[in-house]
């Protein structure tokens, strides 16, 4: 794979105005693609999501000044296109298999227990409730359970789903700032 | 926009690594362009994770979970996050079902109080803490007396404190015995009998019983967590629990599962131990073959 091309603030500026003319809106735009990319990548078993998707971009910016102006539609559209030759590429050296799994001993279980009920009681009370309301029981339990959650929230299932996914969220951030501080 | 019956299973599909090249890549351009898709795929694989963990996945599943899914750190993070939540909330639901013995008290410091507040009782009686108990506050419960007499105020004081142990006692009392009563039975592994069908141990449920203490001994404690399914003879999955560890039962570790007796008509059984390696692998440890009588 091709490495030895340098990004310069001069194109990374280039194509935050292609993404969009607001700066600010650009760079959410360039934050999205690239978690979305390394989200494929990993979804297609990839040893280093991130790497992969760094490189296409670098790609997309180094094709940017023949593109931009005769490329019509969501630039997303171009970004899938050039991942997808970064990955073939990817594929040709045989892939190293996966490192395994880092230990988990009984004390990093129970910081992570410790961090994860600091950052509960952090959440807003009806964030946290809804959380330990929505995760609770099992199979059908669970599903009468959500059902009578979404009435009382006056809400569709859908939305609570949403609603809960996001809570988890960001308390998984919360538990992985905690894990670093704690761990430092 | 809602999202499609089809399109979840489109998407359980593609996590699991089982959608051809060809079939992913209009899901895969969609995720980059559709935020509300892109949501929903970080949904199911949360809900992926779920399943795995509760041990809901068919085995087939199980194994593209575990050796596709599974292969990046990243994934392994969100399991571990979401083994933690699950032993979280089933803390925080058996403190909420816990009878309330004493009623809530306002803290006395400013640390006290924002941990108090955070984890205190909201009003549908629901404590999201599960250490809850541990940080409700000890007040004085003397402090709507008005006596200056300090030597009365304290007669009557240690007179409260009798009668509240007494209480106290009463209540708990009664509570062990309004308790479920679960009758323990010990199993070790099971092996073939001569005629090579499976020897099954005979388990009796006593008529007063509400449920069975199922104890399943291990040869030997070699992982992080246990997991166990029962099923019937007809193959049908009667309980499945995961995230167990075991404790020691006659000086040899155990898996302890607690099953309502209306969950085990008398029939033939069949316990399947699992064991958990740190990065969410399992392997299968040993099958348990019993009978229920009654």
């Amino acid at each position: 794979m091709r490495k030895d091309w340098v990004l310069t603030q001069e194109s990374f500026d280039a194509l935050l105005a292609w993404l969009s003319p607001d700066r600010e809106q650009a760079g959410a735009k360039y934050e999205e693609i690239r978690t979305r990319l390394i989200t494929i990548f990993t979804c297609r078993a990839c040893g280093e999501p991130e790497d992969l998707a760094d490189e296409t971009i670098n790609r997309v910016i180094n094709k940017l000044p023949e593109i931009k102006d005769g490329f019509i539609g969501d630039p997303a559209r171009y970004f899938y296109g050039v991942a997808n030759n970064v990955h073939k590429e990817s594929l040709r050296p045989k892939p190293t298999p996966a490192p395994p799994p880092p230990s988990t001993d009984a004390d990093e279980i129970e910081r992570e227990l410790k961090c994860l009920e600091r950052c509960m009681q952090q959440l807003p009370k009806a964030k946290r409730e809804l959380l330990v309301e929505y995760y609770q029981d099992e199979k059908s339990a669970k599903i009468d359970h959500r059902k009578h959650l979404a009435v009382r929230l006056g809400i569709a299932i859908n939305a609570l789903r949403i609603r809960a996914h996001r809570g988890r969220v960001s308390l998984a951030d919360c538990v992985r700032d905690c894990l670093s501080a704690t761990a430092a | 926009m809602q999202i499609e019956a089809k399109e979840h299973a489109l998407i359980r599909q593609y996590l699991l690594g089982r959608l051809p090249e060809s079939g992913s890549a209009g899901l895969e351009e969609r995720l980059l362009t559709d935020s509300e898709f892109y949501e929903e795929l970080l949904i199911s694989e949360e809900e992926l994770i779920d399943a795995y963990l509760a041990g809901r996945l068919s085995a087939a599943e199980r194994q593209d979970f575990e050796n596709h899914f599974m292969i990046s750190p990243e994934r392994q993070e969100k399991v571990r996050f979401a083994r933690a939540l699950k032993r979280y909330v089933a803390a925080a639901a058996t403190a909420a079902a816990a009878p309330e013995l004493a009623p809530e008290m306002p803290p006395v410091s400013e640390k006290e109080t924002a941990s108090f507040a955070a984890s205190a009782s909201p009003a549908n009686g629901m404590s999201t803490s599960p250490r809850a108990a541990t940080y409700r506050e000890k007040r004085s419960i003397f402090s709507f007396l008005v006596i200056r007499s300090p030597l009365l105020a304290y007669s009557l004081a240690a007179a409260v404190v009798v009668l509240a142990a007494i209480t106290i006692v009463t209540v708990q009392n009664t509570t062990r015995h309004e308790a479920t009563h679960f009758a323990a039975v010990t199993i070790s592994p099971g092996g073939a009998s001569r005629s090579g069908d499976q020897a099954h141990q005979e388990v009796r449920i006593p008529g007063d019983a509400d449920g069975v203490r199922l104890q399943l001994k291990l040869a030997a404690n070699q992982y992080h967590y246990y997991e166990c399914t029962i099923q019937n003879a007809a193959g049908d999955t009667v309980i499945s629990q995961t995230s167990l560890t075991p404790r020691l039962v006659d000086g040899q570790p155990a898996i302890i599962i607690e099953i309502a007796t209306a969950q085990l008509p008398p029939g033939e059984y069949r316990a399947k131990v699992s064991g958990v390696q740190p990065g969410g692998n399992s392997e299968s440890v040993d099958s348990y073959y019993f009978r229920v009588l009654k």
